[in-house]
């Protein structure tokens, strides 16, 4: 059940008025505000330090710890207050060290209102606002406020910066400008099924999902108490590995019991990723309400994220191997907003093929989809195999003088050196399929680049986003007459990069993209090029 | 390396057009370069080119000699400092084997030391080009930077200590990027303040060229 993006039904005056004043947050984030890691931490510490002291010892420092914490929680909600007058988001907040922040409307990159079960529940939310900045953290984190609230706090947000954006054109400061951007109707351009859900959940990264809880899990156990694993770890290789010479006559016994073992894990991951993906992204749906797009999604906890269109800093198609057998895509959209959080970031889990050149289109104004790319020159192939299976041919030649040189004392199998030999085609084939992947094109609007063997990454970045612009070469590159451009882009998406690019295609891109962030009307009026003989 | 900020204000030209920023010639929307009343520099006496408007030429530019120097120092201490436990152990450990891999790197050192930072200054330009800050520079790996006027967020002095003695400063240009930014050593520290001012003139002026929502650079 994702909240409607629907604007206030209240009156817009009445609205941007009711923050005038500084307020606290809801009394429950005194509670469901702290962070979980805080938590984890603050629980872990002395439940660990105070182990081997008696079970009454320990209840009584928790306890004490406890009461301290609430009393700082209660402190912390009480000097935690926001306000907002149409133009300002202020927020005030700190025991000790104080802080006071004050945050533009018009520098607003992304506005996102979390909700988790409980929250859901008691009406609740946590609204999140972010700029761009290098600090990995969020700028503005009204951690526990109401629903109703947040919303209306949010468009609020976005009617204050588009009377901003308006006033700033016009020079008339009145709300009249105000209509203009309300008009418009929410539109939905992209609905997932939750068919594309668990597709996306058995096609992609989270599949690990669950080796990795186990293997923290392990680790964790391990910590706590080696000697107990330990064991159990040895007793397991024994009936797994030196099973069948231990016993003769069990063999088949233990192999079955690997084997079920490896399909247990493989089907715990299948479901561990299902259950993850769904949670977090069903329902996911992207809509438009004037110049926003709203991304909602989540089945318990549930997230929304207000990206204005003119804050889409890089648009990332990824197709696996997998997701491309099938003829799917996952459509990432970068804001310039501050925390490079993966979780935080907007990501169309699946998308059929077909859908990709609409959602570039409705994401990137002026933009029809992905363009019509120029692959590399011939050179490219040559660089790209090389730079694939280099390091192996390095690394077994290494391996390969490390046992000459070690032989005297140690005798390291022969088979390890030619294990890696064996690598060398093989990554020599990925670097032709790379090869075959490479590809780049600048329009008036936007810069794209494709890379990537297995998994294929096509980046368009809006040129009026481009920040900068580098090319470099190495020697090898220098040699095949090739050169790596990149387009630098703010936020946590980092740069589109163009690999080996033909030289002289290089420069041109380069200057043309230099042009354009100098200078960003779409099309650009630059008389003069900006580079150097 | 420790550096310290030689200037406490960190000018922030006005890219976007909301808060009125610091230095006053950004801010107006009008003719840009209007009121060469307003002083933006703090200190009076470093700077040779107090009008806010662009008057540096674009040639191509060296950097300082002194900064050859600079780099052996740094790099010296850089190869030193993790090497000289082993460089000391080798030998008592591993007898003439490890005295001759010790005299060997010690040989390779120096000549790097000695030849690294020459090549590595002859390589460096800059230049302010029509529309951007303009670098080259690398010895195995040629880079090409641009960072436009118009895109530049910020830009701090800063001095290491070994800077300071010989009297030189680095520039660190910053943009919305952290990767599209870009850092301009070896500067005189007589002249960083006026090539700073020189700038945020032209960032000013690159802002100043646009309306409304394109001004904002992000």
């Amino acid at each position: 059940m994702p909240s409607e993006p629907e604007a206030t039904p209240g009156g817009h005056t009445a609205g941007s008025g009711r923050w005038r004043e500084p307020r606290r947050l809801h009394p429950a984030s005194v509670l469901l505000g702290i962070p979980i890691r805080q938590l984890v931490q603050a629980v872990a510490f002395p439940v660990v330090a105070t182990l081997g002291a008696g079970r009454l010892f320990s209840v009584a420092v928790l306890g004490t710890l406890a009461v301290l914490g609430l009393g700082f929680r209660v402190l912390a909600w009480q000097r935690h207050t926001f306000s907002f007058d149409g133009e300002v988001l202020r927020v005030e907040e700190g025991v000790l060290s104080r802080s006071a922040r004050s945050l533009d409307v018009a520098r607003v990159q992304q506005v996102e209102i979390d909700r988790g079960p409980v929250q859901r529940m008691l009406g609740l939310a946590a609204l999140r606002v972010e700029t761009a900045g290098s600090s990995s953290e969020v700028e503005v984190d009204l951690r526990v406020i109401e629903f109703d609230e947040a919303v209306a706090l949010r468009d609020a947000v976005r009617e204050g910066k588009a009377r901003k954006v308006s006033g700033a054109a016009t020079a008339a400061q009145e709300p009249a400008g105000l209509d203009a951007s309300e008009g418009s109707e929410p539109e939905v351009l992209l609905a997932v099924p939750l068919r594309d859900v668990v597709v996306a959940a058995v096609t992609g990264a989270r599949l690990l999902f669950f080796p990795a809880v186990i293997a923290g899990g392990l680790q964790f156990v391990g910590e706590m108490s080696g000697q107990f694993t330990d064991d159990l770890i040895e007793r397991a290789e024994d009936v797994v590995i030196g099973g069948a010479d231990a016993m003769p006559g069990g063999a088949g016994v233990t192999l079955w019991r690997g084997i079920l073992l490896g399909l247990g894990v493989i089907v715990l991951a299948i479901v561990a990723a299902i259950v993850v993906g769904i949670l977090q992204d069903a329902n996911f749906r992207i809509t438009r309400v004037g110049d926003d797009l709203h991304v909602s999604r989540g089945l318990l906890s549930t997230r929304e994220s207000v990206v204005p269109l003119r804050r889409v800093q890089l648009v990332e198609i990824r197709r696996n191997w997998l997701r491309r057998l099938l003829g799917y895509a996952t459509v990432r959209l970068d804001s310039a907003g501050g925390s490079g959080d993966g979780d935080r970031r907007v990501t169309v889990p699946l998308l059929a093929d077909a859908a990709v050149d609409d959602l570039v289109a409705a994401t990137l104004p002026g933009v029809d989809g992905v363009p019509a790319l120029r692959s590399h020159p011939r050179a490219a192939l040559r660089r790209a195999v090389v730079r694939w299976a280099g390091p192996w041919l390095t690394l077994a030649v290494l391996v390969a003088l490390t046992r000459w040189i070690v032989a005297a004392w140690f005798d390291l199998p022969l088979w390890i050196p030619l294990a890696i030999l064996a690598l060398v085609p093989v990554a020599g084939l990925l670097g032709a399929v790379e090869y075959r992947n490479l590809a780049h094109a600048l329009t008036e609007r936007v810069v794209v680049s494709r890379r990537g063997a297995l998994s294929i990454r096509t980046g368009l970045a809006p040129v009026v986003k481009v920040q900068a612009a580098s090319r470099e070469a190495n020697p090898f590159q220098r040699r095949l007459d090739l050169v790596t451009v990149a387009a630098h882009v703010a936020g946590p998406g980092g740069d589109l990069v163009v690999l080996d690019a033909g030289a002289d295609d290089g420069a041109d891109l380069h200057a043309a993209l230099v042009v354009h962030a100098a200078d960003p009307y779409p099309v650009a009026s630059a008389g003069s090029q900006p580079e150097p003989a | 390396m420790s550096q310290s900020d030689v200037p406490p204000d960190d000018v922030t030209p006005s890219a976007d057009p909301p808060p009125p920023p610091p230095p006053p010639p950004a801010a107006a929307p009008g003719p840009p370069p209007a009121d060469p009343a307003a002083p933006p520099p703090e200190r009076e006496p470093a700077a040779p080119e107090p009008a806010p408007k662009p008057t540096m030429d674009d040639r191509e530019r060296t950097l300082d000699p002194r900064l050859v120097p600079v780099w052996r120092i740094g790099l010296a201490l850089t190869l030193v400092v993790p090497l000289l436990v082993p460089a000391i152990a080798g030998p008592i450990v591993l007898g003439w084997w490890g005295l001759t891999i010790t005299v060997a790197m010690a040989a390779l050192g120096i000549v790097w030391v000695l030849r690294w930072p020459p090549a590595r200054y002859r390589r460096w330009k800059w230049r302010l080009g029509p529309l951007a800050l303009e670098l080259h520079h690398g010895v195995i790996i040629l880079r090409q930077q641009a960072v436009p006027y118009f895109r530049i967020q910020q830009i701090d002095v800063t001095q290491g200590p070994i800077d300071r003695m010989l009297g030189l400063a680095t520039l660190q240009v910053t943009t919305a990027s952290a990767s599209g930014s870009a850092s301009l050593p070896g500067l005189p520290a007589d002249d960083a303040p006026a090539i700073r001012i020189e700038l945020l003139a032209r960032a000013a002026v690159a802002v100043g060229e646009h309306e409304g929502e394109l001004r904002d650079a992000v």
